[in-house]
Order: C-alpha cells, then structure tokens, then sequence
C-alpha cells in the first residue's frame, strides 16, 4: 500500500520513537472519486446563517485557521486544502432547543469539507453531523464559541466497509463559553480524530468520546484541550470498547498554559477489551505550567467484570446478551446526550450488531 | 493584598562541591574515535572480546541520532568531553591506605560513617576508577562476589562475559552505545544461589575532572532463591564545562530472586544524567526500585522492568526535586511479557524556581502476558508557576486478560489543607512543611537514612509569606 498521509495527528508532546505513538499514518492506493458537490440533508437550520467564501478569497478576513497546539499536520490541512473550492462559514445566531442537523450520505466517493462554525455571543445550540453510506471523509472544521455561549457539537461517525475517516476540529471558546464536543466514532475501518480546543477566561470545554472498533478496525484520537484562561475548566471523558483485532490509539492531553490560575481540568479512558488479539494504546497527558490549577487523569482497561456477568446470568440471561448489555451499559451515558432517539436507536443497532459476534 | 510564594530553600550543596586539584595519570584525546577506544581497553589490559564489544558498540554510536524528545542537550559537546580519567591511585583495600584527598573527599560524604553503621562493603570510584573496595568476610564466605567491574572482568571473565550486554543491548540509544564504546569502573556483584545477602551493599561515584565523563557499569547477577539490597549514590562538584554522566546498570534477577536497587541522584548542576538501568526478573522474582534524583542540569532516567518470568514483580518508588536551571525527565518503564505479572509504579515530584520536572513512562503488555496486573499513580507538585510538570505516559496493551489502572495528578498545597492544620495549632509555615514532607513520604520512607535526612532537611521551609 502507498502512503498517504505520513506522520499526522501528532501528539503535543512526543516522546520515545520505539513505541510508534507519536503520529499516525495513512495507507491507502486509491481513493474513490472526489464529490465536488456534497449533498446533505439538513433539518432545524432556520437559526444558521451560511456563507461560502471561494478558494481565491481564502487569504483575506475569516479564513486563517484557528490556533492548535496538536494540529492534524500540514500534508492533511494541504490535501484538503487542495481539494475542496470553497470554505463554508455557519453562524448561529439565535439560541434553539431544538437540534440543527447536518446528515451526509457517501455511495463509495470521497467528500471533503473544510467549514468554520460560529456560535454568536449568548447563543444556545446544539448541532450534529452524521456520516452514513461508506467512502472517505476529510475535513477541517472550526468553531468559534463566542462570549457566554453554550453549545454542543456532535459528530457521528456510522461509516461502513473500507471506509476512512480523517478529520480535524479546532475549537476557540472566548470568556465564559461553554462548548461540549461528543465524537461518536463507530465507522468502519480506518478513523483519524483530531480534536483541539482552547479555552478562555471561565470557559469550559469538555470533550465526549465514544468509540467501538472490531474486525481489522484501525482508530487514531488525537484530543486535547488548552487551557489558557482563569479559571477555565475541562473533562476529557472517552469509553471504548476493542474487540477482533481491532488497533486504538488514544492521546489525550490536558494543557495547563502559565496564567491559567484556578483552572481545573479532568481526563478519563475506561477501555474494555473483548479479545486478546487487539492493540490497545493510550497516552494520557498532562502539560502543565502553572502551579494554581487541579489537574488529573486516570486510564484504565480489562475484560468484562465477570462479577457482572455472572451476575446478569444468575438472573437467567445468557453470557453472549450478558456482555451485550454490559458494554451497552457503559455507553449509555454518552448515548444519553444524543438529543435525535432515532439516531440512537439506530447507533444501539449497529452496536448490537458488531457485539453479537463477542 | 499581593501574596508573597513560600521561599523553598535549595538542597545543600556545601559538602559537595569541594574541587580537588585535577591531578590524573592519564587523559585520553578530547574527541571520540576508534584510537581512543583502542587506548582505553589497552590500558586496562583487556582481553580481545570486550575491545571487539566496545569497537561494536562504537559503530552503533556512530549510527544512531540523538532523541528528538524530552530535555534540551545542546549543551553536551561530545568532542570537547574527555572520557576517560584514571587518578594516581591503585586499588585499595582499606580506607587508610587511600591517598588523603580522595579519602577526605569521600570522608565529608559519609563513606565511613556508612562503613561503620553495618553496611557490608563499600566500593568508592573517583573518576573513572574504583578507588576502594572492601568486602565484608562472611559474604566472602558465601560465595558473594563484589568487586569492581575491571577485577571482575579478569577473576570472573566467564561469569561477566555471560551477563555483560545482555540486559541492555548496545544498539538501544545513543548514549548507550557511547558507554559501551567507553566504559570504565563501575560494580559487579553476584549472590549465588539461595545466598540471602542481609546487609544492604553500597558504592558511591564521584567525578571531578572538568569536562570529564562517568561512563560506570553495574552489573548485578542473583541467582536462583537469592536475595540483595543495593544501593547507589551519586555526587560531583560544580564546574562551568558540561559534565556528562552515561552510566549503565544491568540487573540480572533469576527464579524466585529478589533484588532492591536505591539509588540517590545528586549531581552537581552542571551535570548532563542520562543513564540507563534495566532489569530483568525471571519466574517469581522481584525488582524493587527505589530512586531519589535531586540534582544534575538534565536528566533523563528511565529504569526499566522487564517481567520475563512467570509471576515476576516490579515495583518502583522514586521522587524528583527540579530546582531553578534544572530539567530532569524521569519515570520507569514495565514489560509484561510472563503470565501473572504484576507491577506498580509510584512516582512523585516536586519543582520550584523554573526547574522542569516531568514523568514520562511506558507501561507495555505483550500478547503472551495473560494474567497482567499493574497500577501507576504519578503525582506533582508545583510550588510556584515560573517552573512545570509535565506527565508524558503510554499504556500499551495487546491482550485482554489484564487489569490496569493509571492516575496522575498536578497541583500546589492546597489552602483548605493549610488552613485545617493552622486550626489545630501549627503555624502556617509548620503547616505547610508537614504538607510537603507529607508528599514525599512513601519515598523518604524507602530511602536509606542519611538521603532520607536530607530529603527531610532540604523541606525545612524558609516561610515570608503563603505559598500561591
């Protein structure tokens, strides 16, 4: 296989080369044909106003890209860059309870998106992207989160087959912002997730992983967020499950920067593993430098507590469903916070679907 | 009201920078070349397979490049770093008959005292050489050997030729490589089978040439049922060229062996520490580790565990101090390779006054380590906001009948923690001594006593005011 896209999604601080963490790389020969024109199915967009601004006019105003302290690397921004002919802009200008939606379809093509979010100051808003059919997804998508908003941004990852996913987020939240990013990563077969957010005064910005790998399932994460402001806060809360010989990667980074005085920030990956041929790899950062903060993670991983299993059997369930509703037991709490059921419904089907074969 | 930060006293150093005049019988070439490898083993008198190993491990110098991560080393000049300084003086058997400024030296770091408060034997290496060796009867009479590396090379070829470059190979790192090439002086210690060695066994090294390198090889063998405590201490005085320290240290620990490696790091601050230690435990043994790492300009020091055996264990202890114009990059590294293998990993530390303090780890499960337990806690403590604390670890697992748990935490003392104490009476620099002392506890308890007193000593805190 050619290499693609070599050394991407870099952790924020390297460390020994023997360990082959440090960055990922994409292997791929061909990719399928490029979508020029992506069509998606949207609902509850009434509040989001859109402007697209053209490839000649990216060097001017809007268009530089937000700061990263673990950008996804500058073969992948030149790639997309290369390939897309303008930059989507969506502002959010109202608050709404109900959720705007963005859902893409891929019959076996390649879309790539390069799109920048604006969450006006106040603003109250949820929004989703869901990438369903099978192909390859490249995007670069940034959010500003103005002053004393509060949003949530879900991105779903149901992709099928030989499908590759490689995306980047950056997020910049002004003082008093409120931003919860929730990656959903259930797609097949190849997923590279950079998420970046940077937090003012009194902001908080938490990061929501979700991720089910199996088969030859290759998933690399890349989250971090900095905190920058006084008294800015963050939870970094990732649940996975590994099974098949399915490959995970995680590095998640928590980034006190000097002057960040009462800050607080919290990391947390609970892995189960459901076969002993998988590559379970994490790398849980702390980067601090500053002394007036609370900082701490934890990581931990392991089969299936077989004091629940046996529990559940003791009450007549086999061990098969047993393990099924454990793992789906422990998902649910992220599955909670999908505002569409339907999508839920549909996310819990797949799940039971790969699950069955534990 | 503008809070004054706690003035946290530096460790003192008065006793150890005391500078003997550089006198020395022999200085190699400044840079590094095959010649000056050739010269080393000729003036040790070397036999042909250590010239082959030090020439092999040369052109694996030559190979590998530098890290690309952790501390800056701009400052080490390979070619202007003089490795190999051997004093006036040849192998002594008792203190007395060691020329005085060397004995004076070693007098002011506790050597004697130590001698004298039951330790089993002593081994003193001053620049290069070991300079005194003594060896207590009744370990003698059990079949211990301790004796420096060269003796052991010539009264123990086959035992040293066996062991030597197995546990850390020469093609693992740069710096690796460069000891290998030019090694000089160091331990070698072999407990025979089911031979328990009750009395802790020390050696100290020193270096005081300017510019001059400690390229020390330790290798310890225990065999099967054996058991050993060992400890290792470190110092050197101040000098404006950049001192360089690539020591290594090979433990071999068989069936149901246990070994206690301490060691306790207080290089100068000029000193460039990047020493390699590594062991490895077969079917229930065990490897404890227990490191203090106080001083040095830059450290990067990651003692390794590799649990090859069935059962094996490893447990490691350590705390870092980072003060102003040091960089120490610390933390251990566990195999799992034999079933039912378990480890635990408890690392503190501390930085104050711009020092960099970071704990950087792996933590590795192979596929054939079914039954694998381990739990890591790393915790730091910053005492003011011009220093950092970095926490670099990587878990990787590749089966999943295991349990494993990581945590790390990063702070400065809490208020609510000192105003408690200050309720009950103590003063708020008492307080907040008792915090600090507090935190580096479970290691001071594990130290041998006289780093453990200056451990405590270095947190008797000058208080102006509150800290944070």
């Amino acid at each position: 296989m050619s290499t693609f896209l070599k050394g991407i999604n870099k952790s924020p601080e390297i460390t020994y080369r023997w360990l082959r963490v440090n960055d990922t790389t994409v292997e791929r020969d061909e990719f399928p044909e490029v979508k020029k024109t992506v069509e998606v199915q949207t609902s509850n967009t009434e509040s989001v106003k859109i402007e697209e601004v053209k490839k000649e006019s990216w060097n001017e105003g809007n268009t530089q890209y937000l700061y990263s302290s673990a950008p996804m690397g500058a073969e992948f921004r030149s790639y997309v860059e290369d390939n897309v002919e303008k930059e989507v802009i969506y502002t959010v200008g109202t608050s709404s309870d109900t959720p705007i939606i963005y859902e893409y379809y891929l019959g076996e093509e390649t879309i790539l998106e390069k799109e920048k979010i604006i969450i006006e100051e106040d603003v109250k808003a949820t929004i989703l992207f869901i990438y369903r059919g099978n192909g390859s997804h490249l995007g670069i998508r940034e959010v500003i989160a103005k002053k004393g908003s509060s949003s949530k941004v879900f991105k779903v990852n149901l992709l099928r087959d030989a499908s590759l996913t490689v995306t980047e987020m950056i997020v910049q939240e002004e003082e008093g912002a409120e931003v919860e990013v929730i990656s959903i990563n259930i797609g097949k077969e190849n997923t590279v997730d950079n998420i970046n957010v940077s937090l003012g005064d009194k902001a908080t910005g938490d990061i929501t992983g979700l991720y089910l790998s199996s088969g030859c399932d290759k998933i690399d994460m890349n989250y971090t967020v900095v905190l920058k402001g006084l008294e800015s806060r963050s939870k970094i809360d990732v649940k996975g499950a590994l099974s098949d010989r399915a490959d995970k990667v995680f590095r998640g980074t928590i980034d006190f920067r000097r002057g960040a005085k009462g800050a607080k920030g919290a990391q947390r990956e609970e892995i189960m593993l459901l076969s002993d041929e998988v590559r379970n790899v994490a790398m849980p950062l702390i980067l601090c430098g500053e002394d007036d903060v609370m900082g701490e993670h934890a990581a931990s991983c392991g089969r299936i507590d077989e004091n629940k299993i046996f529990y559940l059997m003791s009450r007549g369930i086999s061990m098969e469903e047993s393990k099924k509703i454990i793992v789906e037991g422990t998902f649910y709490p992220i599955l909670d916070k999908i505002p569409d059921k339907n999508l839920v419904k549909e996310i819990s089907e797949i799940m039971q679907g790969r699950l069955a074969k534990i | 009201m503008v809070k004054i930060k706690t003035q946290v006293d530096d460790i003192e150093r008065t006793i150890y920078d005391v500078k003997n005049e550089d006198s020395f019988s022999y200085k190699t070439g400044k840079g590094l070349s095959a010649d000056i490898v050739k010269e080393i083993s000729k003036e040790k008198k070397e036999t042909q397979w250590m010239l082959d190993a030090r020439l092999k491990a040369l052109t694996e110098y030559n190979k590998l490049d530098l890290p690309t991560w952790g501390p800056n080393l701009d400052a080490l000049d390979m070619d202007n770093i003089v490795t190999y300084v051997k004093p006036k003086t040849g192998m002594k058997e008792k203190w007395e008959d060691v020329p005085e400024d060397i004995r004076n030296t070693f007098d002011m770091l506790g050597i004697p005292e130590a001698e004298k408060e039951s330790l089993a034997g002593v081994g003193a290496q001053y620049d290069s050489e070991v300079v005194y060796h003594s060896i207590k009867q009744h370990l003698v009479a059990q079949g211990v050997i301790y004796t420096d590396m060269e003796t052991a090379l010539i009264e123990h070829e086959d035992l040293v030729k066996e062991y030597f470059m197995k546990v850390v190979p020469p093609n693992d790192h740069k710096f690796i490589a460069l000891h290998y090439a030019v090694w000089s002086g160091g331990s070698f210690v072999y407990v025979p089978e089911g031979v328990c060695v009750d009395i802790p066994l020390q050696s100290y090294f020193r270096s005081n040439s300017p510019g001059a390198g400690q390229f020390e090889h330790t290798l310890i063998i225990v065999e099967k049922g054996g058991s050993l405590h060992f400890i290792e201490g470190c110092s050197a005085p101040r000098y404006n060229v950049t001192n360089l320290h690539a020591g290594c240290v090979e433990l071999m620990i068989k069936e149901d062996a246990s070994l206690r490696y301490s060691t306790i790091e207080n290089w100068s601050r000029n000193m460039m520490n990047l020493n390699t230690k590594k062991a490895i435990v077969g079917k229930n043994g065990t490897i404890e580790w227990v490191s203090g790492s106080f001083g040095s300009k830059v450290s990067m020091l990651y003692p390794m565990s590799i649990l090859k055996g069935d059962n094996s264990k490893s447990e490691f202890t350590g705390i870092t101090f980072a003060g102003k114009g040091q960089h120490l990059d610390t933390g251990a590294k566990v195999l799992h390779i034999g079933k039912n293998t378990s480890s635990m990993v408890n690392s503190k530390s501390i930085c104050k006054d711009g020092g960099v303090a970071n704990y950087r780890s792996i933590l590795k499960v192979f596929p054939q380590a079914e039954g694998a337990k381990s739990t890591v806690s790393c915790e730091s403590l910053m005492l003011d906001s011009v220093s950092r604390a970095d926490t670099i670890p990587v878990i990787d697992i590749r089966t999943d009948k295991v349990d494993i748990g990581h945590e790390a935490k990063i702070g400065k003392i809490s208020d609510e923690s000192i105003f408690y104490l200050m309720t009950r009476g103590l003063t708020e620099e008492a307080a907040r001594a008792m915090i600090v002392r507090g935190f580096a506890e479970p290691i001071a308890k594990e130290l041998p006593l006289e780093y453990a007193v200056e451990m405590n000593r270095l947190i008797e805190l000058e208080l102006e005011g509150a800290i944070g």
